[in-house]
């Protein structure tokens, strides 16, 4: 995009870039690129296919109802999950990754892009066209202490989803609950007990058995390990992993602990202010990871090895407010990289190798 | 108390009455202990080792609560010597945050009570004359004397001498910490016009804005802010800077990076080790982030269920670990050097509840090298190297040879 610098009165160059062209220009594109990829044909093979996904929250309006300011929490972001598989998602708090799962689960409208699930575009479904996806789709919330009603038993809570969507006939949800249970680590003595009784850990099995109640295809994981200790982190880390071998789930999960992540997934995208900033097979961020925000975020990571010292890519200062976003790249302002092409133009997402995206103009 | 119910987890209005008539009486005696006024001399230690800045010695900090005494701090000893970092690790509630609370006395009585042991610490404080005012040395400054106070028989009406001037704490929380209607300015001035002698409100600004430079922050945007107009990990950098302006000899740190993103944890975490070189303290660490320990700590202490079952350096801990928790601990962390994907190890089970706990060791049910002798009493602290201790029945035979 360097041919959109701006010119003086002969026509000639003059040092400097033309923010409102490069911006006009990049919206241009972006629209015919959308436009081009939103009619493709859909994979018949994935259980989900995001195609530049964008979520807006209005911040000011007219009297009319107007939106004359956006938050754009989600911005553009673009992948596929097959049955099976698992893709983390991690950046800093504030980066839209719980926006973005909410977003694929339609719990909030999208405003632009597609969700294909399981064949069906279900952007525009209605709430009674949703109602039969979502028991194909589920979810596992962070918090294990205020996601359970505290008046219902443990057997009332894993019923109840079983007995609506009618999962098995009305006199077997007992020995089927039970049967979950167990997969899950519950002992069936928990059926008349109360969530209040249990600990977190315990908690959050039975959130895990709740969603997996209905026989889900994919089950969207939002930061489901952050709120317990270490040692019970790796019995539901361990669980996940098992009931996705056994039941071919496709998870979607969503963290700020990178080594956690990495454990678990098989894909990975990493967000920054509401884009995906890179994208690819867990081995290749790994190995190679190309930008330099994930760069940053992956030497940030403790060691727990007293003696190794790391060389840290320090990021000076915070996240930026999503409200009020940087020009150009979004991460200009913390990159330690940064030069001036970055302050003014937004970088594509490119694909360098196979399946590796990254949006950044060093790489 | 609650013998034939316990194992259903239920209590009887009988058994509740009877807990909060034994409760009551306790709570009244402690309350009374420590409230009342008395000379100095009575809560005038000696360390047990010079180079330490603060011993904690079977410490026990019970909750007096209607289901029974949750014992949270039951029986904990360790150090920190001078000039270093020592980090406390385990998992929520054993009591890391309890002995911490106990050394600043901020124990939310009346249910909360220190019940027995001692917490040395050796302050560093100006000496005063009759009225009260502290006699200059002529240098500038003022003449300073070394004590050793027990805080866990300090009065709460002197312990005004420790907390926030040479014991100072950060906190988790960074969000509830501040107050949110004072500005970041007149927060801190407050603690240099209440801990140093003749500040004027000039001189507590100029203090301010030192600390707040100390930290990484430009004095001019922040002084006259609210803490609302913050991030979190500017207003982390605020707490710590208040922390600082008292020149403490010991600085708390609970979960100081906790509530904060990685990139801001790194920030933080290189913020504590630079000031860990410029001022002369000690930090006492409190993570259940064993990264963290192992990049900030000279010395580790690990908890569990109240009690301390290891500690020792930090190469120690991380290289040649002893006890089974502390070892499962480290091997159910993902890291991000781990290759193999298959499975994590993991730690069986819960901790133990807090009211009624087992007499023999509180790991046993989770443990996988339970040996006999384990139903047996809870083992003792056993001496594996000069500064390597682990309470664990596996070791019991190394201090009979050694």
């Amino acid at each position: 995009m360097a041919d959109v610098k701006k010119v003086n009165d002969q026509g000639a160059p003059v040092v400097g870039y033309d923010d409102a062209a490069i911006e006009a220009e990049f919206r241009a594109k972006r629209q015919a690129q959308i436009a081009q990829d939103c009619s493709l044909p859909f994979d018949p093979e994935a259980v989900l296919e995001v195609r530049h996904l964008r979520k807006c929250f209005p911040m000011e309006k007219t009297l009319t109802g107007k939106v004359t300011k956006e938050l754009v929490a989600v911005d553009d972001i673009s992948f596929k999950l097959y049955p099976g598989e698992t893709l983390g998602i991690v950046g800093e708090s504030g980066c839209g990754k719980t926006t973005a799962g909410r977003a694929i689960l339609k719990l909030h409208q999208p405003s632009g892009g597609q969700i294909i699930f399981d064949g069906q575009d279900i952007t525009h479904f209605n709430s009674k066209q949703m109602r039969q996806i979502r028991k194909k789709m589920q979810i596992i919330f962070q918090d294990p202490y205020s996601s359970l009603p505290p008046r219902d038993t443990v057997g009332g809570i894993l019923s109840e989803p079983v007995e609506v969507h009618k999962i098995v006939p009305k006199d077997q949800v007992k020995n089927y609950v039970l049967e979950l249970m167990d997969k899950c680590g519950l002992r069936d003595y928990y059926f008349e007990r109360y969530p209040h009784e249990f600990s977190g850990g315990q908690r959050q099995r039975i959130c895990i058995a709740r969603a997996l109640s209905v026989s889900p295809k994919l089950v969207i994981c939002d930061e489901p390990v952050s709120a317990l200790d270490v040692s019970i982190q790796a019995q539901i880390i361990n669980l996940l992993k098992k009931l996705q071998r056994e039941m071919d789930l496709a998870y979607v999960f969503i963290s700020h602990d990178l080594s956690v992540v990495k454990f678990i997934s098989d894909k990975i995208g990493v967000m920054y202010l509401g884009s995906m900033v890179e994208f690819g097979t867990k081995e290749d961020i790994f190995r190679e990871p190309l930008h330099p925000y994930t760069k940053a975020l992956f030497s940030a990571v403790p060691n727990p090895d007293p003696t190794v010292k790391m060389d840290r890519i320090k990021l000076e200062g915070d996240i930026p407010s999503p409200a009020d976003p940087p020009k150009g790249c979004r991460f200009h302002t913390r990159c330690p990289y940064a030069q001036e092409v970055c302050k003014h133009v937004p970088p594509e997402n490119r694909e360098v190798t196979a399946g590796h995206f990254v949006a950044c103009h060093l790489v | 108390m609650a013998k034939e119910n316990s194992n259903k987890g239920y209590l009887s209005g009988k058994e509740i009455r009877a807990i909060a008539k034994s409760n009551a009486k306790e709570m009244k005696r402690l309350e009374a202990y420590k409230n009342r006024r008395c000379p100095e001399s009575e809560f005038l230690s000696q360390m047990a080792d010079d180079d330490n800045i603060l011993e904690i010695q079977d410490l026990h900090t019970f909750f007096f609560t209607e289901q029974g005494v949750v014992k949270a701090v039951n029986g904990v000893s360790y150090d920190v010597p001078k000039n270093s970092v020592v980090g406390v690790v385990g998992e929520s509630g054993c009591g890391k945050s309890v002995t911490s609370m106990s050394v600043m006395r901020l124990i939310q009585g009346p249910t909360g009570q220190i019940v027995d042991g001692s917490i040395r610490f050796k302050s560093n404080e100006y000496v005063l004359d009759g009225k009260g005012q502290p006699i200059p040395d002529g240098d500038g400054g003022y003449r300073m004397e070394e004590k050793v106070y027990d805080i866990a028989k300090m009065p709460m009406r002197e312990i005004h001498r420790i907390r926030g001037k040479q014991v100072a704490m950060i906190f988790q929380e960074p969000m509830t910490s501040l107050n949110p209607v004072f500005t970041i300015g007149q927060q801190l001035d407050e603690v240099t016009l209440l801990h140093m002698p003749g500040a004027t409100k000039q001189i507590a600004k100029e203090k301010s804005e030192d600390m707040l430079r100390l930290v990484g922050i430009i004095p001019e945007n922040v002084y006259n802010a609210f803490p609302h107009e913050l991030s979190g990990g500017m207003r982390q950098r605020v707490m710590i800077a208040m922390a600082l302006a008292a020149e403490p000899r010991l600085i708390i740190a609970d979960e100081p990076t906790t509530a904060l993103d990685v990139t801001i944890q790194a920030q933080i975490l290189d913020l504590l080790q630079d000031i860990k070189n410029k001022i002369d303290g000690s930090i006492l660490l409190i993570t259940h982030d064993l990264g963290v320990i192992a990049e900030m700590a000279d010395y580790v202490v690990v908890m569990y269920a109240g009690k301390v079952i290891e500690k020792g350096t930090v190469l120690e801990i991380f290289q040649d670990p002893r006890h089974p928790y502390t070892i499962g601990l480290q091997k159910s962390k993902p890291t991000m050097t781990l290759d193999d994907d298959t499975e994590l190890y993991n730690i069986p089970g819960n901790v133990p509840n807090p009211i009624d706990m087992p007499s023999h060791c509180y790991f046993k049910e989770r443990c996988s090298m339970c040996t006999k002798k384990c139903s047996g009493e809870y083992p003792g602290m056993v001496q594996v190297s000069p500064t390597h201790f682990v309470a664990c029945h596996l070791y019991d035979e190394e201090t009979a040879h050694g």
